[in-house]
């Protein structure tokens, strides 16, 4: 069953880890012209997001539900091989054209954003009748680390938590599911977040000239709102900022510095294929991710003030813990 | 018999206290344990740890003001070694355990990590270094230090095997300075225990030279092997589990080739540790920690 037809608009598809600057990101492509689906559907704003995130409260509860069918992992190699195979299952393809569906009307082109989109992208891609057009928002995972700690996690112990190398692994395996289904598909953007507060007029032209793939339409009226679009990029918001490259810190893994620095040169044009055995995880990371799912689905058993918002409670972290195929 | 100081080496939960009590047995003073022996669930007959050692362990650790895994904790203790305070902290615990006039005898996991700074202290010690599955040890560690809700949700193979690695590179580190050393494999002791027990007898009375009453010695030693202690007991291999890493799987085969007693080159740039590992076992412990100190008394450990 398909959401649309053939000759709808593209849907966006934001895709970054968390605190990456998906969400600004998603700011700027409602101000170009797309929508996030009715107001009444977004998750709420809370204090870690203030300014709202953009969220789609249904695909969420999709998500999480396809995880548990998918009966792995999120940190698995082969999750989104899992994933993608739910595609052949006609309810869960009605229940996802469904979703798409409620988005907007036809003509109108929508965007999704979430920060574990990416690894249900290789499913997205087999039931949606047009594909989406992906943006990949990448910033420092050292800064997203900080900043993950600072909104999302009680202070006494943000303090005493390092977190970079866990929210690199986190990031690492999002790229994986991410990157290899964007093979083939030139009309994918890579957005790195400090270009984008560094030079917002490039990167804001940037993206609008990669978002007037969704439809001519939209192109037409997109191109008369770079006052807008520059309007929400407000660089009083970035925080964590460090000063220091991912590259030059010794705790971090190669593997993710040397992921890092192929997503820089494609953002900066070089059309470089992604080669997956670069990327492996380690053989530790899955036990290191898992754990810290459950160290905060614990958090949040134990101390409810942790819980930060309902929005929270709707993240993995805070699903049922995966079935462990060891 | 001379008096000489035996330490017994290895990570948690390895059967460092069943060498502890051989050694023990064999008559090693482990010190008036008395006072504060600790006899549990875990171990029932006990642990076989100094406190007093055991605080200057801790004062060191304090003074270090980093944690056991970072790359810079073995120069740091060593340093720590030339002031005079720690120093005599430690020489004052020493010269305690040298009045019995007898082999002596001190273990606790927590100085295999420290030995930067002990191997100053400590006067030509013979060391027994105690070998066992990291797949095993994490099991048991987990039963000792976590609830049973956190551990069904837990899997602490690699954060273990992390811990296992950075003990037994210290260790062996160490042991290339030190010949008078024995390695013992937990598994072999209690699978053949009079062959392992008279291999350990035999050491022992090389080492500190001593001369009548090995079998009576022996004797004693044999009724500390219970093979019904030996619990936590997995069928998978070490070498066959995905979440750790080739490094630490050849690792474990060059203990087994020392515990064999065949000539292996050890060299540490074959064993070397990930970059984020030491981030990987300080969150894990400040996360358990946490959790610890938000569970309702009453409860057991998070």
């Amino acid at each position: 069953m398909s959401a649309t037809t053939s000759s709808s608009p593209r849907p966006i598809f934001i895709l970054g880890g968390e605190r990456s600057g998906s969400s600004r990101v998603a700011e700027l492509v409602r101000a170009w012209g797309a929508s996030p689906g009715p107001e009444e559907s977004l998750v709420p704003a809370d204090t870690a997001s203030p300014r709202g995130t953009l969220e789609h409260a249904p695909l969420v509860g999709l998500l999480r539900d396809l995880y548990a069918a998918a009966e792995t992992s999120l940190w698995t190699p082969d999750f989104p091989a899992r994933v993608a195979a739910l595609a052949d299952d006609s309810s869960w393809a009605t229940r996802a054209a469904d979703c798409a569906r409620a988005m907007a009307e036809p003509e109108a082109v929508w965007f999704w954003k979430e920060p574990l989109l990416g690894f249900f992208l290789p499913f997205w891609q087999r039931v949606l009748p047009v594909p989406p057009l992906c943006l990949v928002v990448v910033r420092n995972p050292h800064d997203a680390a900080h900043s993950f700690a600072r909104t999302r996690l009680p202070k006494d112990l943000a303090s005493r938590l390092r977190t970079t190398g866990w929210y690199a692994l986190g990031w690492a395996a999002l790229m994986r599911s991410v990157l290899p289904a964007l093979e083939g598909d030139s009309g994918h953007l890579i957005l790195i977040y400090e270009e984008l507060l560094r030079s917002p007029v490039v990167q804001v032209q940037r993206l609008c000239r990669a978002l007037g793939a969704c439809s001519a339409a939209a192109a037409e009226q997109g191109a008369g709102r770079l006052a807008e679009m520059f309007e929400r990029l407000d660089p009083g918001l970035w925080h964590s900022k460090s000063e220091i490259s991912f590259s030059d810190l010794p705790q971090a893994d190669e593997r993710h510095k040397d992921l890092l620095r192929h997503l820089h040169r494609r953002a900066a044009g070089a059309t470089e294929p992604y080669e997956a055995s670069r990327h492996a995880a380690a053989p530790y990371h899955r036990e290191w991710a898992e754990n810290f799912d459950a160290f905060r689905r614990h958090l949040a058993l134990l101390d409810s003030e942790t819980v930060p918002s309902e929005r929270d409670r709707r993240r993995h972290p805070f699903w049922p813990a995966p079935p462990r195929n060891r | 018999m001379p008096s000489r100081p035996i330490l017994v080496l290895g990570v948690d939960r390895s059967g460092t206290s069943l060498v502890a009590d051989l050694i023990a047995r064999w008559g090693a003073d482990p010190g008036d344990l008395g006072r504060h022996e600790v006899v549990d669930e875990h171990n029932p007959r006990g642990y076989f740890e100094y406190l007093p050692m055991q605080e200057v362990l801790h004062e060191i650790l304090a003074a270090a003001h980093c944690s056991v895994w970072d790359p810079d904790f073995p120069s740091r203790i060593a340093r720590l070694a030339l002031e005079t305070r720690y120093r005599q902290l430690a020489l004052d615990q020493v010269a305690e355990m040298e009045r019995s006039g007898r082999p002596w005898l001190w273990k606790e996991p927590l100085m295999s990590l420290q030995m930067a700074f002990w191997e100053k202290i400590v006067p030509f010690p013979v060391c027994v270094v105690t070998v066992r599955n990291p797949h095993d040890s994490a099991r048991s560690f987990a039963k000792m230090n976590y609830s049973p809700a956190l551990r069904a949700e837990l899997a602490t193979d690699a954060a273990f095997a992390f811990r296992w690695q950075y003990a037994m590179l210290a260790i062996l580190d160490y042991l290339e300075r030190n010949p008078d050393h024995l390695l013992l494999r937990y598994e072999s002791l209690l699978e053949d225990p009079l062959g392992e027990v008279e291999r350990l007898n035999r050491f022992l009375d090389r080492q500190l030279d001593v001369g009548q009453g090995a079998d009576e010695r022996r004797s004693a030693m044999l009724e500390a092997v219970d093979p019904k202690l030996w619990r936590n007991r997995e069928e998978s291999s070490f070498f066959e589990l995905s979440g750790v890493t080739d490094e630490q799987k050849s690792l474990l085969g060059h203990l087994h080739e020392r515990a064999a007693d065949r000539p292996a080159r050890f060299d540490a740039a074959h064993y070397p540790l990930p970059a984020d590992a030491p981030e990987y076992l300080e969150d894990f412990n400040t996360w358990t920690e946490h959790l610890h100190q938000l569970t309702p008394k009453g409860q057991t450990r998070p």
